[in-house]
């Protein structure tokens, strides 16, 4: 897409619109320029890894409506996280080695976007963990000591150790919910995703990635959902690249699609 | 012979709803006992609280009730007495038929038996079901008549005799009839299944089903247009009343969404506690969560469809629609509908579990998923009968049926002319309760006496009852009157000599709700 006139064309374009619709938001500068230069080597990266064909890349400066390139997280070293995990993911070939690396740093990540976890100083938020928050022990204090029925293991068991995976799993697939994911992607996004979820791709590093997003904001206490899936924003543009070459979608429908998206979002 | 294994299921469902059924809920909500009070109203006067003759509309809170199931419980109650139960129980029967009912529906559409036992079995120990067909509500009767109703149709479509053609019709107007959510899906549901099934539009009977339908619900429509409390609920719960016309379809479209989210599905829907608790269930077991998403990506790989995927998935993304042109959050109420075609999707993916079952991985999965979904009904369970009644008595309103109990030894005496009653319970007197409809119901006093009672501004008055915000500082004690007060509102140092404490009401955790006082002669 780089070596190309019209591809390089389009990426900036796609450039133009994700800085516009930043600026439109009243971002930053900073975090314009990296939202911006973030999207378009996703783009960039994904085109070049799926061999996505031309007459699909119109559909590139759509990307700058998603939501999730607007966010401004509130440390400038997310960023550099992000930009380590798409060098990584470029330039690694071992599969192995390459899942290892962005792995640990999507996780780093991903605690750092949900303030679970702050870099400078070095630091735990244990009120933002599920499992550290005093209201739970409060709970299960109360419902420990009444339920004497049962006999006083099985009752810890139950009642104490079993409850913050119960939560964390509560909040794992809430965050999957269509409602929440909808207003970070987009729904017609959301259905292209969903169904190159279904087709199997060689790459897994996107589903590595929605993974350990999943598993942390199972982890946080109350996140946003622009917060948890941060990480996550440049592989959904895979994803969609995947959709939308699998189900042969022509650009005019997906900006069809997309406008009534858009509409049907618009409050 | 294959119908018995359903009925095996069925009776075990009818067991298990019945289980503690007086105590789990611990007592009848404002809305159950809004039913169960009608219902015995209208089983000895033919009228309603409201003395409305044989209403087709039951007014209730200023707001309107569906009529079914208010006259189902009439013979129960007739049969058993003024009891939680015998309120209880059309419920726990409809849960039971939605199990038998489902089973069948799947059995006939599919021809698997073991598929048909899996979904009846799913939904035997579905946590909303269990609840639901636990407390006298609308809702789980519509749930019935709606089953029946699907269940009806497709028998219809391979056989559209004059019998089945009835029997269709009337059940999706009885359905109607059950609660206001199928007032909507019902005809949307049953328009959609037609474009479906595309034979069926070919079908000759089907204007007959029409007609016949129509005529069903003609009361109801006239009802509409006559009765204004019906109106009023019409007004108070949809989302265009509230929302701006621009706002409607992101408004519906969020709302529509936020119905599949599968951690309030599987994790945290079923709200037994306070707000945020960490003991909130999930509607549906949590282990199944997974269950659900293999049997939806099996249907969805699937080329092409069955008539039971083209049901399901009809039902399943249809079943929200009406829900979400209400306002609010999403209610486990208005759309208990969709725990049919979840539990038809939940077996589905254990019948994909069990067709892989010679691989090593699926062997290890499988087993997996079921320990774990034994331990969580085994915990569900616990918190389900155990803590829930123990820690949900002032949601339930908790104490007016034993506060009746106590009444019950002194309303007969003559000298007591006067019962003042708080209308008020819960910590800082925070909650408006239904005194007026618990203690006539369980004590019980003839609903005539209620059909003829006196408002004022401050006050009801009925027989020898009167209901009121009692306020100590301007009281008149009255010789040998009976004072019954929240625990928030206890009479001042300075009367407790006139007065002499003769009982006192805990909730269920021991905390104390009400106090019954009587005057000195």
């Amino acid at each position: 897409m780089i070596k190309n006139n019209v591809g390089l064309s389009i990426l900036l374009l796609t450039f133009g619109a994700c800085a516009g619709m930043n600026w439109l938001s009243g971002n930053t500068i900073s975090t314009t320029l990296f939202n911006s230069l973030l999207l378009v080597l996703f783009v960039a990266t994904s085109a070049s890894k799926l061999n996505l064909d031309k007459r699909y890349w119109p559909i590139a400066p759509s990307f700058a409506l998603v939501p999730l390139f607007r966010y401004q997280p509130d440390y400038f070293y997310i960023y550099m996280i992000e930009l380590a995990v798409l060098i990584i993911w470029i330039i690694v070939k071992n599969k192995y080695f390459s899942a290892l690396a962005i792995g640990g740093l999507l996780l780093l990540g991903n605690l750092c976007v949900n303030k679970i976890m702050y870099l400078s100083p070095l630091s735990i938020d244990h009120e933002k963990i599920v499992a550290g928050r005093s209201d739970m022990a409060v709970a299960i204090k109360k419902h420990s000591e009444q339920a004497t029925y049962i006999p006083y293991r099985a009752r810890m068991m139950i009642f104490r150790d079993l409850v913050p995976f119960q939560v964390m799993a509560g909040n794992l697939f809430s965050a999957m919910s269509p409602y929440k994911t909808v207003r970070a992607v987009l729904l017609v996004n959301l259905v292209i995703i969903f169904w190159a979820l279904l087709k199997r791709t060689s790459d897994w590093i996107p589903y590595l990635s929605l993974l350990i997003s999943l598993v942390c904001v199972g982890l946080v206490y109350q996140s946003d959902t622009l917060t948890y899936l941060f990480f996550s924003r440049g592989f959904a543009i895979f994803l969609v690249c995947i959709g939308v070459t699998k189900l042969k979608l022509n650009p005019k429908l997906y900006y069809s699609l997309l406008l009534i998206s858009l509409l049907l979002q618009i409050k | 012979m294959k119908l018995i294994y359903l009925a095996i299921v069925a009776s075990l469902a009818l067991g298990l709803y019945l289980y503690k059924n007086e105590f789990v809920p611990p007592h009848l909500s404002n809305d159950e006992i809004s039913v169960a009070y009608d219902a015995y109203s209208v089983s000895r006067t033919m009228r309603d609280e409201h003395n409305q003759f044989l209403p087709v509309s039951f007014e209730s809170n200023v707001n309107a009730k569906a009529p079914l199931y208010d006259y189902l419980a009439i013979t129960p109650i007739r049969l058993l007495g003024n009891t939680a139960t015998a309120a209880r129980i059309p419920s726990a029967i409809a849960g039971a038929l939605t199990v038998f009912i489902s089973g069948l529906l799947v059995y006939q559409t599919s021809r698997k038996l073991s598929l048909a036992l899996l979904t009846a079995t799913t939904l035997t120990f579905t946590p909303w079901l269990i609840h639901s067909s636990h407390t006298a509500l609308e809702t789980n009767m519509a749930l019935a008549m709606t089953t029946i109703f699907v269940f009806a149709f497709m028998r219809w479509r391979n056989h559209p005799s004059v019998t089945n053609s009835f029997s269709t019709a009337v059940m999706a107007a009885l359905s109607m009839y059950a609660y206001h959510t199928q007032w909507g899906f019902i005809p949307l549901l049953g328009v959609v299944l037609v474009m479906v099934f595309p034979n069926t539009l070919r079908n000759k009977k089907l204007f007959l089903v029409a007609v016949i339908f129509g005529l069903c619900i003609t009361p109801l429509g006239l009802d509409y247009l006559t009765n204004s409390i019906t109106r009023h609920r019409a007004a108070n719960d949809l989302l265009w009343y509230s929302v701006r016309l621009r706002d409607l379809p992101a408004t519906s479209i969020n709302h529509y969404l936020s119905h599949f989210d599968p951690g309030w599905l599987f994790f945290s829907g079923m709200n037994l506690f306070e707000d945020l608790s960490p003991y909130r269930q999930g509607l549906f077991l949590p282990p199944l969560v997974f269950l659900f998403g293999i049997g939806l990506v099996a249907v969805f790989r699937k080329s092409p469809w069955s008539d039971l995927d083209k049901l399901a998935l009809t039902w399943l993304f249809l079943a929200p629609v009406v829900p979400s042109l209400t306002k609010g959050e999403p209610s486990t109420s208005r759309y208990l509908i969709v725990a049919i075609p979840i539990a038809i999707f939940i077996a589905t993916g254990w019948w994909e579990l069990w067709q892989a079952r010679k691989q090593l991985r699926t062997k290890i999965v499988g087993g997996g998923l079921v320990l774990a979904t034994i331990f969580s009904l085994f915990y569900f369970w616990v918190i389900y009968f155990y803590q829930f009644p123990h820690f949900s008595g002032i949601n339930y309103q908790y104490g007016y049926q034993q506060i009746t109990e106590y009444l019950k030894t002194v309303y007969p005496n003559p000298e007591v002319k006067t019962i003042v009653v708080e209308s008020r319970f819960g910590p800082y007197n925070r909650y408006d309760g239904l005194p007026h409809l618990y203690i006539p119901y369980f004590l019980p006093l003839h609903p005539s006496k209620l059909q003829h009672k006196r408002t004022t501004l401050t006050s009801l008055y009925y027989d020898k009852f009167e209901e009121t915000n009692i306020n100590w500082s301007t009281i008149v004690l009255m010789p040998n009157a009976i004072y019954v007060t929240s625990e928030a509102n206890l009479p001042p140092a300075h009367l407790l000599p006139n007065l002499v404490e003769k009982k006192i009401i805990y909730l269920p955790s021991g905390e104390r709700a009400f106090e019954i006082f009587q005057a000195r002669p």
